[in-house]
């Protein structure tokens, strides 16, 4: 039987995602789409977006209860950045994923958004 | 350029203490990445980063970390790894004692099952076909 309510959550220390955006930005095209790499890029901390969206893919891992190890399953998650820290998952309609900082981490809620 | 394995140990325990800022004498060759190091998914990139940089060697997707296997439907299933993906499992980690994960499949304790020795032992293989 098919769960009613979906939900993962992904917690991701800041400071880690900074060390990863610095060392390894140059192969985030690798798993990103184009949309995200732009939400990354045009912002004023592009590590703070980055923390954002891997946090949130990973949330939406748990949340179908798929495993997120390695660019190629990074890749199959694809977000659409949406108002007041929240992103939409194309070809997931009815899942949204929460954006929140709390205490030096980003804290990722992926959630059933339409029933 | 070739590495004995001795080198290859070395070289893999360095680079995990560094990704996981652990002490590189807790870094054995049966640490699990997760449980014993304490890695999160951001890490296994990380990992993989600086392996193909420091070996100075490509790691094509999914051949280090079974991750093909986990977004394949035929494989998992409401959270769970299929009997078809235990065994397709075994063949890309053979090092590995399934009997416990068999027992309850869950996709999301996989990771535990990532070891030191597992990457020291896909790097030397991989190497020595380079070198051959």
């Amino acid at each position: 039987m098919k769960p009613s309510f979906l939900l993962g959550v992904d917690i991701l220390e800041w400071k880690k995602a900074r060390a990863f955006y610095r060392a390894h930005r140059s192969r985030l095209n690798q798993w990103l789409t184009n949309e995200e790499r732009k939400f990354i890029d045009t912002r004023a901390k592009p590590y703070e977006a980055f923390a954002m969206i891997f946090a949130a893919k990973e949330a939406v891992f748990k949340a179908v209860g798929e495993a997120g190890i390695g660019p190629e399953a990074l890749r199959r998650i694809h977000l659409e950045p949406r108002a007041a820290g929240r992103f939409g998952v194309v070809d997931h309609a009815k899942l949204e994923v929460l954006i929140r900082r709390y205490r030096g981490h980003v804290v990722a809620c992926c959630y059933t958004d339409k029933s | 350029m070739s590495f004995d394995k001795e080198e290859i140990i070395k070289s893999v325990r360095t680079i995990i203490s560094q990704a996981l800022k652990v002490d590189e004498p807790k870094v054995s060759l049966e640490s699990s990445l997760i449980k014993d190091l304490g890695a999160e998914s951001i890490d296994f990139l990380d990992i993989v980063f600086r392996l193909e940089k420091a070996f100075k060697i490509k790691i094509p997707k999914g051949e280090l970390f079974p991750e093909k296997v986990l977004t394949d439907a035929r494989f998992v299933k409401n959270g769970h790894v299929t009997p078809a993906g235990i065994e397709e499992l075994k063949t890309k980690m053979s090092n590995v004692n399934w009997d416990d994960f068999s027992k309850n499949p869950q996709v999301s304790s996989l990771g535990n099952l990532f070891t030191v020795g597992m990457i020291v032992n896909y790097l030397s293989d991989k190497l020595q076909t380079a070198s051959k």
